[in-house]
């Protein structure tokens, strides 16, 4: 009972193959289902540009594939994202690529890139970590959507007028720039999301760091009074798919996943820049001042960002480094 | 597979295994693998399960769980929380139902120090019962108070149960933990109306008995001593949230070290005082965390499976006003509290119960406190309650009926102030929101 | 009966006294694993309020304490599980058993433990090779400390391996006592009854 669907596996396959397809309840073993989850919550805008991808998929190889959105956290926890997807409980995972860290420690450099994930596509960063995750990672690089330079913003009660000023003052971090904040002096310390608030307002913290994008939702306006210029850090959502469930898909539909998955990420990169306008707009409008670092103050601002990032890269992955930063950088 | 009919399976292997006896724990824990590797993924169901036990339990939000407990087991087996009933009890005038009030004013109070209602009861039911017993108090007005005031701890601030709540939840602890101060108290003067009306239509349950004469010095001397210390527990704790020494997670950890400085002032830190805290606290904390663990892969497992949206999604196609769905939550919880420990109902339940409540576009604080309050009903609601277990402790004699006579109209008090809560959502919230909250 | 004199004849003998020995480890370690549990707990107490104090007054946070917490909770928790399983701590629904007679309740036990035996072996066999594999593979927990996870990993393996073992005792306790039974089920069952 072997449909074209098969035509592309080894010829040893179909033995097996049958075995398992018995074991199926419904006989319609012509479409591949593919377990989706994100980092996001549901209601979370964040999460569009994957909606565009699966919905894409559905609607253009629907016949082929189902790709099916399990949900968010609720579905794995976030701490156990990563594993779920490397061992192939799910099968695709959207989410910020530094959980991947434990597997491919040099994904985190994505952060500190030059170049746009469209632009990756033509230098060869992308087909490069594409390399590593299906190496190291067992997992599918289909690169980075909702993404955007300027991504991390400091948010304090200080008005702060020189570089000088955030030393000694205690921010609440998370990993992606605890190594950046400690170069300005600051103390880090870690504190669950839902007391950031009472943190800030009892001045338990004098700051934090958080995306510009998403924050006027969930409301990060509300614990500071200012936010301060220049923005630092690419930041992303990646997708990512198990590399069994990837290599078990019929080879004439992988160039069409490959295919959406650039679409998405185009429509991605324009959505993230509305987003971020708009999220920026709103906290403004809500009453957050943004102060401006002096001129050299910020470019030696963004320097820090800069070394702090690319010494954490060589750490992780000396025999890499020159090469990622050569394929990161313009 | 349909939801339905994976939930149908689930729920029935759940349950057989739960009423043959087997532990909470891990009758979940075999729900949850079964779960997995039939409805999930065959190959690596079990490995998916075991490596989930880490994120469910580390996590810094549930640091006040264990230490609420240590704190009041300290206040308790030190005999500090013991001092401060001396206290209640020496300006508690020549009133009726005297011990009846004090086991109330008491069990107010040590709710405020401690977090943990098995210390309450245990405290009340082993100090207040004997001296009730010896003046002929009746079962209602000895028993039903203590049942009563024991799960204030619960309620009133700080308590483990309510951290344990915003952790699964995802809502803010401070909201939680400030949200359940004015319920508490309307509770308080509930349980207070519910004795008086007693003893006004029959006095001689609670017969009038001759006392020491206390002088106003003396009274004011062991306030200074045998309460402000104990008191000194949750104002430090209140004064480093205030001050921003603490966020309200760690203030916990400041508690504890308050608590081992008033008992340590007392020289009542014994080598047997520190045993008995550790172990009963790590009793409770162990059982309480094990449930945690398999139930995040239980609610999980919902989840992944496509059961809790389609609960979602069934009860509100029922078509239920918001507010009769509320109840009838409310009423679930009370019902599944007369069998269950509040733990596993709360893990069993806050999945499907949050996307609902959500969807309605109430306040999760305002439901988390009614929630709380009714998980409390069921620590008095026998065959199954923890506060049944310790009276039946200290009281082997008493039977289930006399329990139920006992405990009933309290509970009737607290049916009045959940419906109050729904009536005017601002006793939980106007506190918090002052605060800046929620 | 001629059997229970054998033993008695055997008592003393080295062989005896090992396996005695042996028998009662698994009790022994799950209450040495107990008392580093009420450890734990009582120093996360300490290391938090440290920890704050050192953030307020010295402006200095000591760096991982979030992480450290955390850790706690999990080690504490894996080392409590088979104490309170030997003591009968863990909560259960009892409302239903209880309607049973004395006898059936034994039963119940037996099954009870004869689920929870192979149910910590399952687990304890699992989380070994899992403790091997992540050992082997060195992956690292994603925090501001990344430690290795075949530590954590070591604790559940450790508590269900006891937990296990715990269990075993347990059924076999069981299941003598329900021979005991037959000999005077109605002394045992006025017993339970009150
Ligand atoms: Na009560
Ligand atoms: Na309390």
């Amino acid at each position: 009972g072997e449909t074209a669907d098969d035509a592309g596996e080894p010829e040893e396959e179909p033995a097996e193959e049958t075995e398992e397809t018995t074991e199926e309840p419904a006989e319609t073993g012509e479409v591949i289902t593919l377990e989706a989850v994100s980092y996001w919550s549901a209601h979370l805008k964040d999460n569009i540009p994957l909606h565009y991808f699966v919905d894409k998929v559905n609607e253009e190889l629907g016949d082929r594939v189902e790709i099916v959105m399990l949900g968010g956290p609720e579905v794995v926890s976030v701490p156990d994202q990563a594993e779920a997807l490397n061992t192939g409980v799910i099968d695709f995972l959207y989410f910020p690529a530094d959980f991947y860290i434990p597997y491919v420690p040099e994904i985190d450099a994505l952060k500190l890139s030059k170049v746009s994930p469209l632009e990756m596509h033509e230098n060869g960063a992308h087909e490069f970590f594409d390399q590593l995750m299906q190496e190291k990672g067992n997992a599918k690089y289909f690169g980075q959507m909702n993404v955007g330079p300027e991504w991390f913003g400091i948010y304090t009660d200080t008005k702060i007028e020189s570089i000088d000023d955030f030393n000694g003052m205690i921010f609440r971090t998370i990993p992606a720039y605890e190594a950046f904040l400690q170069k300005l002096g600051i103390e880090c310390t870690r504190l669950s999301w839902e007391e950031l608030l009472t943190a800030m307002d009892r001045g338990t913290i004098d700051g934090f760091a958080h995306s510009i994008s998403g924050g006027f939702d969930i409301g990060v306006h509300e614990a500071a009074d200012y936010l301060v210029k220049p923005f630092f850090y690419y930041g992303a959502a990646s997708l990512l798919m198990n590399l069994d469930a990837w290599n078990s898909i019929p080879d004439d539909i992988k160039p069409e996943i490959e295919r959406i998955a650039y679409e998405a990420q185009e429509y991605g990169f324009e959505w993230a820049a509305e987003e971020y306008n708009r999220s920026i707009e709103g906290m403004i409008g809500a009453g957050l001042e943004i102060i401006e670092l002096p001129p050299e103050d910020a470019e030696q601002f963004l320097v820090t960002a800069e070394e702090a990032g690319w010494e954490e890269i060589a750490a992780r992955s000396p025999e890499n480094v020159d090469r990622i930063r050569e394929l990161l950088t313009k | 597979m349909e939801w339905q009919l994976m939930a149908l399976i689930m729920f029935a292997v759940m349950l057989v295994l739960l009423f043959l006896g087997l532990p909470v724990s891990v009758a979940l824990l075999i729900m949850v693998l079964f779960g997995f590797v039939v409805f999930v993924d065959p190959a690596l169901g079990v490995n998916h399960v075991i490596n989930g036990f880490f994120s469910s339990i580390a996590k810094f939000t549930l640091t006040p769980v264990p230490l609420f407990i240590l704190v009041g087991n300290l206040m308790f087996h030190s005999g500090v929380a013991m001092r401060s009933i001396n206290c209640i009890s020496k300006w508690m005038g020549s009133i009726p139902a005297r011990l009846s009030f004090i086991s109330v004013a008491a069990g107010t109070f040590f709710g405020a120090i401690s977090g943990s209602t098995l210390a309450s009861f245990s405290l009340l039911a082993s100090i207040l019962y004997p001296e009730m017993r010896r003046q002929n108090y009746s079962k209602a007005m000895s028993i039903g108070p203590i049942l009563a005031s024991g799960g204030l701890a619960m309620i009133i601030p700080p308590s483990a149960l309510s951290v344990f709540y915003a952790a699964i939840a995802q809502i803010s602890v401070a909201g939680i933990l400030i949200g359940g101060i004015g319920p508490g108290i309307l509770m308080a003067v509930g349980y207070s109306s519910v004795i008086l009306l007693r003893v006004a239509i029959n006095p001689s349950q609670a017969p009038k008995y001759e006392f020491e004469k206390i002088s106003w010095r003396e009274r004011f001397h062991s306030l200074a001593v045998d309460l402000l210390p104990a008191a000194f527990v949750t104002g430090l704790m209140l004064v480093f949230i205030l001050f921003g020494i603490t966020t309200p997670t760690e203030a916990a950890a400041v508690g504890f070290v308050a608590s081992l400085i008033v008992v340590i002032g007392y020289r009542n830190l014994t080598w047997d005082v520190i045993k008995k805290t550790v172990t009963s606290t790590m009793e409770t904390t162990g059982m309480i965390f094990f449930i945690t663990i398999t139930a995040a892969s239980y609610s999980q497992l919902l989840a992944h499976t496509g059961i809790s949206t389609g609960m979602v999604k069934w009860v509100i196609g029922l078509g239920l006003t918001p507010i009769v769905t509320v109840i009838a939550m409310l009423i679930l919880v009370v019902i599944l509290g007369t069998f269950m420990d509040q733990v596993p109902i709360m893990m069993v339940t806050i999945p499907f119960f949050l996307p609902i409540i959500e969807a309605f576009g109430y306040n999760m604080i305002w439901f988390a406190v009614m929630m709380l309050i009714a998980l409390q009903i069921g620590m008095t609601t026998p065959p199954f309650g923890l506060g049944l277990f310790v009276v039946k402790g200290v009281i082997p004699e008493i039977k289930v009926k006399e329990l139920y006579a006992a405990a009933f109209p309290y509970l009737l008090s607290d049916a009045a102030v959940i419906t109050l809560l729904l009536l005017l959502p601002d006793i939980v919230l106007y506190i918090p929101g002052v605060m800046n909250l929620i | 009966m001629s059997d229970k004199n054998r033993k008695e004849k055997h008592h003393n003998t080295p062989v005896h006294r090992v396996l005695k020995w042996i028998i009662e480890l698994p009790d022994k370690i799950s209450f040495q694993m107990f008392l580093a549990s009420g450890l734990v707990c009582v120093s996360l107490g300490f290391i938090v309020f440290t920890s704050s104090m050192t953030r307020y007054f010295m402006n200095k946070p000591i760096r991982g304490i979030y992480e450290i917490s955390g850790y706690c909770l999990f080690i504490m928790t894996f080392l409590a599980i088979p104490f309170l399983l030997k003591t009968d701590k863990h909560v259960s629904i009892e409302a239903i058993k209880e309607m049973f007679s004395p006898r059936v309740q034994k039963y119940l036990d037996i099954f009870n433990m004869a689920v929870c035996f192979p149910l910590g072996l399952l687990i304890f066999v699992y989380s070994s090779v899992m403790t091997y594999d992540l050992y082997k593979s060195g992956l690292i927990l994603f925090d501001t400390i990344e430690p290795p996870r075949y530590i954590f990993m070591f604790f559940v393996m450790l508590c269900f391996l006891i937990f296990a073992l715990i269990a075993l005792k347990k059924l076999i306790t069981a299941i003598k006592e329900i021979r005991n039974l037959d000999g005077d089920s109605s002394t045992a069952g006025r017993n339970q009854t009150t």
